[in-house]
């Protein structure tokens, strides 16, 4: 089975600053990552990969610095890696990354599976995944825990649903957001690091695709912006106890609501 | 000025109304208050006869009603409210930030063209009736204000504090059911059950949450035996689901679950504005943490700096006795 699995390079931790006049994230002064999430999609499909055979293509769209992510991914076991990086496709809003993606996905052998994770820890929308679905005119599934091939070309898949579990079949090919936060990705070997740093990274650019218009990527095809950003109204709190003043059986008791609550 | 034109997904839970889609209809009237303006709703699935009795509670102008049957099928489910979406025309759109909402969300803004901010917390209007989205920007105490230049502007609104019903209206509205294919679905769903520990969380009357103040997934197990001798919950922060130590269920949060318990227990969770956005219905927040400047302590009825690793231990044994 030939999968891709979409991924995204965001800093290390996910409380960052804003730039205030143009509302975009500021990534520069923070070391960055791949998005936990989608290692863990990853990983979701190298191990389908692992039992049935097949490859895992990663794609990445940001900065030149993303080919970072991509070779973390390939040093995790990934197959080949594309770079989707142009100055128009920056300051893009969740819709503008979905229609980059599928155009530069456009370019390549059509996978089997596209497999994303279910959100990135800057942006976390979680909307990006289903709108690929759209522009590529497949089916989406979203919440799945796990994967299992099964017959006609079809795939069993158990989603997480909020209040239910649902197990389903979907015909191939198919968008899945993956949900399989129990599953602890594989930590790359030395090996597969020092053939990752010498590894192949296709590039694709705006002029690669069907869709040339600068005017549906990045900043100007955003059809969301952020107009302000502000704090919220600072709350003057309770005095706040220490550690000392109520422990144990005291405690125990204010949480059972047995005592009343301090006064302010 | 034309007249506001606002639709609403009154999104169906088996054939109830879900409650978020009641707060919706009842933001969505807030927002047409004092302006030319009609809401509408776009309804899927098979709605009981309470539910549309309880549909007659808002002065809606029409409602457009698919009668699929069967379990939520993503490709089916999608085609069918880009319809709806297509017929009424709306200027703005309110989903309900469930799993389902989401999904179909994210296809329409894409089939569209249109944008979509997902988590708003605040809805306003601009002068212009544009409509104003708030949502918390990523990680820290920082809150978005948003536009959206296209139309429909989508909005998937996170479910707030509970609102009582409001008296019925009197009138009810009237409700069309347009020509569809109600079947074709390259889906099969072969099995629903419940997910144990989601339900447990949003119904739970005491719950104890976990953050990042714990060094190791080893050391939740103190907390589940507390959890379980107190007949509370299990909780945690993202951070901790994000770490593989719990799974995505026990998480509370924008991306999580909204709670409403009696009491609420955190520990070395620091209180983001995203971690906060899920506990805005708890009765009593007892907070623990380290850092006397975390954000849960201004906030807490009980606020307490201190070592989870001391005080988790204390609290077992004055349990178990």
């Amino acid at each position: 089975m030939d999968i891709l699995v979409c991924v995204k390079q965001v800093p290390s931790v996910s409380e960052g600053r804003l730039d205030r006049k143009t509302g975009t994230l500021l990534r520069a002064d923070l070391p960055a990552v791949l998005n936990p999430y989608d290692g863990r999609a990853l990983e979701m499909a190298l191990r389908l990969r692992d039992q049935v055979g097949g490859t895992v293509r990663v794609l990445t769209m940001g900065p030149p610095s993303a080919v970072a992510v991509l070779r973390e991914a390939v040093a995790m076991g990934a197959d080949s890696a594309v770079l989707v990086s142009d100055a128009g496709f920056a300051g893009a809003d969740a819709m503008a990354t979905a229609y980059t993606l599928s155009q530069a996905i456009r370019t390549l052998p059509q996978p089997q599976l596209i497999v994303c994770g279910r959100q990135s820890t800057d942006g976390d929308t979680g909307q990006v995944s289903g709108a690929l679905a759209a522009f590529l005119n497949l089916p989406f599934a979203s919440g799945v825990d796990t994967v299992t091939p099964a017959e006609g070309d079809e795939l069993l898949l158990e989603q997480r649903m909020g209040r239910i579990r649902v197990t389903a079949r979907y015909p191939l090919p198919c968008v899945i957001s993956a949900e399989n936060e129990t599953v602890v990705p594989r930590i790359p070997s030395l090996r597969l690091r020092l053939s990752a740093a010498k590894a192949q990274v296709t590039q694709r650019k705006l002029e690669d695709f069907q869709d040339t218009d600068p005017s549906r990527y990045g900043t100007a095809g955003s059809a969301t912006r952020v107009v302000r950003t502000y704090r919220p109204p600072e709350t003057v709190g309770k005095a706040i106890l220490s550690e000392s003043e109520v422990t144990g059986q005291a405690l125990l008791d204010l949480i059972l609501g047995k005592e009343a609550l301090p006064n302010v | 000025m034309s007249e506001l034109h606002i639709t609403v997904f009154a999104e169906l839970e088996g054939s109830a109304l879900a409650a978020v889609s009641c707060q919706l209809l009842d933001q969505a009237f807030l927002l047409a208050q004092g302006r030319q303006a009609q809401v509408t709703a776009l309804v899927l699935g098979k709605p009981s006869e309470a539910t549309r009795a309880a549909l007659c509670r808002w002065p809606l102008e029409r409602i457009v009603h698919y009668s699929v049957d069967g379990p939520f099928r993503s490709d089916l489910f999608c085609r069918l409210f880009l319809a709806g979406i297509r017929r009424l025309s709306p200027d703005i759109a309110l989903i309900g930030s469930t799993p389902q909402g989401r999904v179909l969300a994210s296809h329409t803004a894409a089939m569209l063209r249109t944008g979509v901010t997902a988590d708003c917390t605040e809805l306003s209007l601009t002068e212009e009736g544009r409509l104003l989205q708030c949502r918390p920007a990523f990680g820290g105490n920082l809150m978005a204000q948003i536009l959206t230049k296209t139309s429909p502007q989508l909005a998937i609104v996170r479910p707030g504090a509970l609102t009582p019903p409001n008296a019925a209206t009197g009138g009810c509205p009237i409700w069309e059911t347009p020509e569809a294919d109600l079947s074709a679905s390259a889906i099969t769903v072969t099995q629903v059950t419940a997910a144990t520990a989601s339900s447990a969380l949003s119904d739970a009357q005491a719950i104890i949450a976990v953050g990042r103040g714990f060094r190791k997934k080893e050391d939740l197990e103190q907390v589940r035996e507390l959890a379980d001798l107190l007949g509370a919950s299990l909780a945690c922060s993202r951070a901790v689901v994000e770490m593989g130590w719990l799974s995505p269920e026990h998480q509370i949060g924008l991306s999580g679950q909204s709670v409403a318990p009696q009491w609420l227990l955190t520990l070395g969770i620091s209180g983001s504005i995203q971690f906060r956005s899920g506990i805005r219905g708890v009765k009593r927040l007892i907070a623990v943490n380290q850092n006397p400047d975390a954000p849960i302590l201004q906030i807490a009825d009980v606020p307490i700096c201190g070592d989870v690793y001391r005080i988790v231990p204390a609290l077992l044994e004055a349990a178990r006795n």
